[in-house]
């Protein structure tokens, strides 16, 4: 049997009309049947907090509130609805110092576009079955960053430390 | 929900394991092959509206191409090229053509690498925005064949002219 999708909401953010339609038919294909949509990070704030989300897809760039205010929100505004939301970020900026911004943030992950029924399906596939420890630090709230990992070995920055909780 | 090694003296961060909601929720089994199916299949079903869309916007890319080569110290012009050009390369691949995120990407990163570019060197711009209008006015899908890699060649031309005169 494959995932039950109807029976999660999901909260879709994204300003270009062709794009959220493409976004919502493709969910609604893969069969989530609830489906919030926003055309603005602003508008999707007041509208998560209103209804409960499972997981959201939020585009980048948006006006006037951006996809990067609303996760930034979502993971450390006193008045989140759910910090542990887990987030999609749908991008077509995919140059490394943006990633790392955005992940920074507290992006779980990142679609780059254009998408596809393969790399959407994936992501969702990540979410539900590799989920991320949250880690909390001074400086830093969200999905664990630490992903370059060789042989078990982290080995990228040492933040935590620095960071403090 | 556990909290790892939180709270150990001396710790400066906090590990923290939330229950996973959303697997409860939607269970085992994975996207299944009919689902992909039927994603593919919606997406087929937006092309059409996606090509008339995208001849509209390449057509006001070109045109705001065109109003930055003439002022290039615009910065609402840029932003605007910039958009219609991030929009673009965002949709193209997803629709079979490969070659409008190609060439929009190659605009926009273009933009991202400086604030400062003279009318000269807007004209890789300018160039780029044109070759999307060909691309989707001619449905030049996939690679594009011999008009696609004539496209790329022009585009590829234009960038070392500019480089060689800067």
């Amino acid at each position: 049997m494959a995932y039950q999708f109807n029976k999660i909401r999901v909260l879709l953010v994204e300003d270009n009309a062709h794009m959220r339609k493409l976004l919502k038919a493709l969910l609604e294909a893969v069969g989530v049947r609830d489906i919030v949509e926003a055309h603005d990070g602003g508008l999707a704030w007041m509208a998560m907090k209103k209804e409960p989300v499972d997981f959201a897809l939020i585009d980048w760039e948006m006006y006037p509130v951006d996809g990067l205010e609303l996760v930034r929100k979502i993971r450390t505004d006193p008045d989140s609805p759910n910090p542990f939301l887990p987030v999609i970020m749908v991008t077509a900026h995919t140059e490394r110092a943006r990633v790392m911004k955005a992940r920074d943030l507290g992006v779980t992950e990142f679609l780059a576009k254009p998408v596809s029924a393969q790399s959407l399906s994936q992501r969702i596939e990540e979410l539900i079955e590799r989920p991320r420890p949250y880690i909390r630090t001074r400086e830093f709230f969200g999905p664990d960053r630490r992903r370059g990992r060789k042989g078990g070995k982290y080995i990228g920055p040492e933040r935590r430390e620095q960071q403090g909780a | 929900m556990s909290r790892g090694s939180a709270g150990t003296p001396g710790q400066k961060f906090q590990v923290l394991n939330p229950p996973n909601q959303l697997k409860a929720k939607v269970g085992n089994g994975g996207v299944d092959e009919a689902a992909i199916k039927r994603m593919e299949a919606a997406v087929q079903g937006l092309r059409g509206e996606f090509e008339a869309q995208a001849k509209t916007e390449s057509v006001k890319l070109a045109a705001a191409a065109a109003e930055l080569l003439r002022e290039p110290n615009n910065i609402e012009k840029r932003q605007t090229v910039y958009m219609l050009a991030h929009e673009l390369r965002g949709q193209g691949g997803t629709y079979g053509y490969p070659l409008i995120t190609r060439f929009g990407d190659q605009l926009c990163r273009y933009l991202d690498a400086s604030d400062f570019l003279d009318a000269k060197a807007l004209v890789v711009v300018k160039a780029a925005a044109d070759a999307i209008v060909v691309v989707i006015n001619n449905g030049v899908a996939g690679d594009g064949g011999d008009v696609g890699r004539q496209l790329v060649a022009m585009l590829d031309k234009v960038v070392a002219q500019v480089k060689g005169e800067a």
